[in-house]
């Protein structure tokens, strides 16, 4: 079973169920802004989402990213928002040259729009390694050299700036506003999320929030 | 900005833009008028210029006023049709508050001419707004409540063959007003992505005011097929140039209040595109004859739309009383001033900054740019933007240099003590109960802990607390991975250091902000005029009045309705 939901729900939702997970408020925008983007992709944002949030509970430190030999490693397995977020704050380290390298990574999807954001609106690519299957971003689009790159969990993940501009394959993804079907599950885990930042109503707050009930029968 | 180091300091010359320490005060804000670059008005220039032409395709409403229609505009490259759900609705449940759940009259955009089928998928959705799903050929989704007294008393009159009372109409100026109207995204409707490089839906807000536009012209079709069912023979027509003199009514509360807290960037070209124009204007070494002309026909046009401009909020009457005297100096002056001399519309502005109001400084701005369509209209089309394309975190700065930002660009932030109550008398949260935004008082309600990121000074005050504890050469990139609490406004601080209007320069939490400003700074920028706050936290407003109805867009006068027609008077 799937809903279909537009980009910006699936942005919107993602935002918000990051931050009823517990996330920061900017941590929080990174996930919505990733969700949507993978889905603008056709992949399985939200999903991806929804299952790296079910599985990392409460404690976060232990998948913050310390780097250990040259190599960001967590306690468990690295968060994939804040290894995204790390590579986008890092990106003067990368486009110098220097590739930066994680242990393992869940749903390591989710860094993939944090990554390929940082060549947007430069005349060079990316790539993302997976397990050792590379993704290649470019400024308007993705190139894989497998159907389907995703794996729920990663041992290795890496960063580099490509050689040269030139994609390996024919074949570049490109992004599509179209809504996306969100898989049920998933949408309802997320929205029980989600609901964690709504204050319960009031009686109080149901008129004073919004403004003094006045008749609008004038 | 002419250069960094002047906006950074306040410094101001002739050749400059007004800096964000002046332009982005909420008492400023909550002044803001319509003017040229306003979406209702670029938009039917837009109609105009492109010969877009427009059929009632449908009209299938009873004899109770129950069923639907479908208004078509034909583009040159797009059409879009306004499908209009028409219902009865008993008094009880009639309410312009997001809590209601049933409307005089449902709406959505679709974007082309839809088939009996998408009509039928429609009927079952539109009519529920939230409770229902749209999909990607629906571009707005929206509602709207008659306006009782002046609805009946407008079919009463039309019945027995009599035109309407105008002190009737001018008391109200709508029919019906709109409580909501959502587009991009919201309730499964096709995403703002989908059109944005379309050359009319692209711009800004340009899909709803279209929707309201066409409203419009159903809430008088409606009222006119209502008369000719209860007179028969007897019943007429509303006379050409009255029924101008109708708007739409819309109603608009908290849920927009964040919107432009929420979208820095656009607010930023959307305040940059009006101070760039304001600009141009005030550089004009001499203006014509016909300029001046122009400009003092306008002004009392103002003139008589400040007397058909009604509110009973005590806040609202203050400022339309300070209005109606600054029009009055304003005039007094103009018998004094030589309107041919060297830099007059700079001079006059000057003049105002020392002598009226804001709603009256901010008024003059609004005619000032009237005679200079040709030098200003081209602007519209930079007031849109892509806030993804701002997102980006640069954590290859230095905390010295974030520092420096937040002392020169956020010191109306930092300066203020949070601990005090009045300065963190509010938070902002959203409702379960309606997933809207609200506010609530930190002091004597529960749900602080629900707090939405809409704090901007006092968590700018804290990211400078933080940032204090750090080596200045320091890596942003290092202070994120420690503190992710700061990556919100962090974003914000190097977006404001990059688009200098994107920024509020108030203390949003404090006990005396007034949501109502922030109302109607966006939507000034709609073209919203006869602003008449109900509260502190919502508006009413009307829209579209005076405007040509769409079969006579291509007849009458380009861009010449934004004030009453001269010769209206109250």
């Amino acid at each position: 079973m799937s809903a279909l939901l537009s980009l910006s729900e699936i942005d919107a939702l993602g935002r918000k169920a990051a931050r009823g997970a517990g996330y920061e408020w900017g941590v929080a925008e990174e996930a919505g802004r990733t969700a949507r983007w993978l889905s603008a992709y056709g992949f399985q944002g939200l999903e991806a989402l929804a299952h790296w949030l079910e599985l990392r509970g409460d404690n976060m430190a232990r998948h913050r990213p310390v780097l250990q030999g040259g190599v960001w490693r967590a306690g468990a397995t690295l968060c994939p928002l804040t290894a995204g977020t790390l590579v986008s704050d890092r990106e003067h380290e990368l486009l110098s040259g220097r590739g930066l390298a994680f242990g393992a990574v869940q749903q390591p999807m989710l860094m993939l729009s944090m990554v390929a954001r940082i060549i947007e609106n430069r005349a060079c690519a990316v790539v993302f390694s997976i397990d050792n299957v590379d993704i290649h971003c470019v400024a308007q689009g993705l190139f894989f050299p497998v159907i389907s790159p995703w794996r729920r969990t990663a041992s290795n993940v890496r960063c580099v700036l490509a050689e040269a501009e030139t994609p390996p394959t024919d074949g570049m993804l490109v992004p599509s506003p179209r809504g996306r079907p969100v898989d049920v599950l998933a949408l309802r885990q997320l929205q029980a999320l989600a609901s964690r930042t709504y204050a319960p109503a009031t009686d109080a707050s149901r008129l004073a929030g919004a403004g003094a009930g006045r008749s609008d029968n004038d | 900005m002419a250069s960094k180091e002047h906006a950074q300091c306040g410094i101001r010359t002739a050749a400059e833009k007004r800096s964000p320490d002046t332009v982005m005060r909420l008492a400023r804000m909550g002044s803001f008028h319509q003017t040229r670059l306003s979406f209702m008005r670029a938009l039917l220039r837009r109609l105009r210029r492109e010969q877009w032409r427009f059929e009632q395709s449908r009209w299938e409403i009873d004899a109770n006023g129950v069923g639907f229609a479908v208004y078509t505009a034909y583009g040159p490259r797009h059409n879009y049709s306004l499908i209009a759900f028409a219902h009865d609705l008993p008094p009880e449940m009639r309410s312009d508050r997001v809590i209601a759940t049933a409307w005089d009259a449902t709406f959505c955009l679709f974007d082309g001419v839809p088939s009996d089928a998408d009509i039928e998928r429609l009927r079952a959705n539109v009519p529920l707004q939230e409770a229902g799903r749209i999909s990607d050929s629906e571009l707005s989704l929206s509602r709207a409540n008659r306006s009782v007294r002046l609805w009946s008393h407008v079919v009463e009159r039309l019945a027995a063959g009599e035109q309407p009372d105008i002190a009737q109409v001018d008391q109200v100026g709508y029919l019906i007003r709109t409580t909501a109207v959502y587009g991009s995204g919201k309730f499964g409707a096709a995403d703002r992505y989908r059109i944005q490089d379309r050359l009319l839906a692209g711009g800004p807000f340009r899909i709803e005011m279209l929707s309201v536009y066409l409203t419009r012209a159903f809430s008088l079709d409606l009222v006119e097929h209502r008369a000719r069912q209860l007179g028969g023979e007897k019943a007429v027509v509303i006379e050409p140039r009255l029924r101008r003199r109708f708007g739409v009514g819309n109603s608009t509360g908290l849920g927009m209040a964040p919107f432009l807290i929420n979208h820095p960037l656009l607010l930023h070209r959307w305040i940059d595109a009006k101070e760039t124009a304001i600009l141009r204007v005030r550089s004009v070494r001499v203006a014509s004859a016909a300029e001046q002309a122009h400009f003092r026909c306008l002004l009392q046009r103002a003139r008589s739309n400040v007397e058909l401009w009604h509110s009973e909020h005590p806040l609202q009457t203050e400022k339309l009383r300070q209005l109606r005297s600054d029009l009055r100096a304003l005039q007094l002056h103009l018998e004094d001033v030589d309107l041919a001399a060297d830099h007059a519309w700079d001079a006059l502005y000057r003049w105002a900054e020392q002598q009226l109001s804001l709603e009256g400084q901010e008024q003059l701005l609004a005619l000032l740019l009237e005679p200079y369509g040709a030098l200003i209209d081209d602007l519209t089309a930079h007031m849109w933007a892509d806030e993804y394309a701002a997102f980006r975190i640069d954590g290859g700065e230095r905390v010295g240099e974030l520092r420096e930002r937040l002392e020169c660009e956020y010191h109306w932030a930092i300066a203020v003590d949070y601990a005090e109550p009045n300065n963190c008398a509010r938070f902002w949260y959203v409702s379960e109960e309606k997933l809207e935004p609200r506010l609530g008082e930190r002091f004597d309600e529960p749900g602080a802990e629900y707090e939405q990121p809409l704090d901007v000074g006092r968590a700018a005050a804290s990211l400078y607390q933080a940032l204090s504890e750090w080596d200045n050469k320091a890596l942003l990139a290092d202070f994120l991975l420690a503190a992710p609490e700061h990556r919100h406004t962090v974003r914000r601080v190097q977006l404001q250091a990059k688009y200098p209007f994107a920024e509020i320069r108030d203390n949003l939490i404090s006990d005396d902000m007034l949501p109502i400003d922030l109302l109607r700074c966006k939507l000034s920028f709609f073209g919203a005029t006869h602003f008449d706050p109900r509260s502190d936290r919502w508006v009413r407003i009307c829209m579209f009045q005076h405007a040509p109805f769409p079969h006579e867009l291509a007849v009458l006068p380009d861009d010449d309705w934004a004030y009453p027609p001269a010769g209206v008077e109250k």
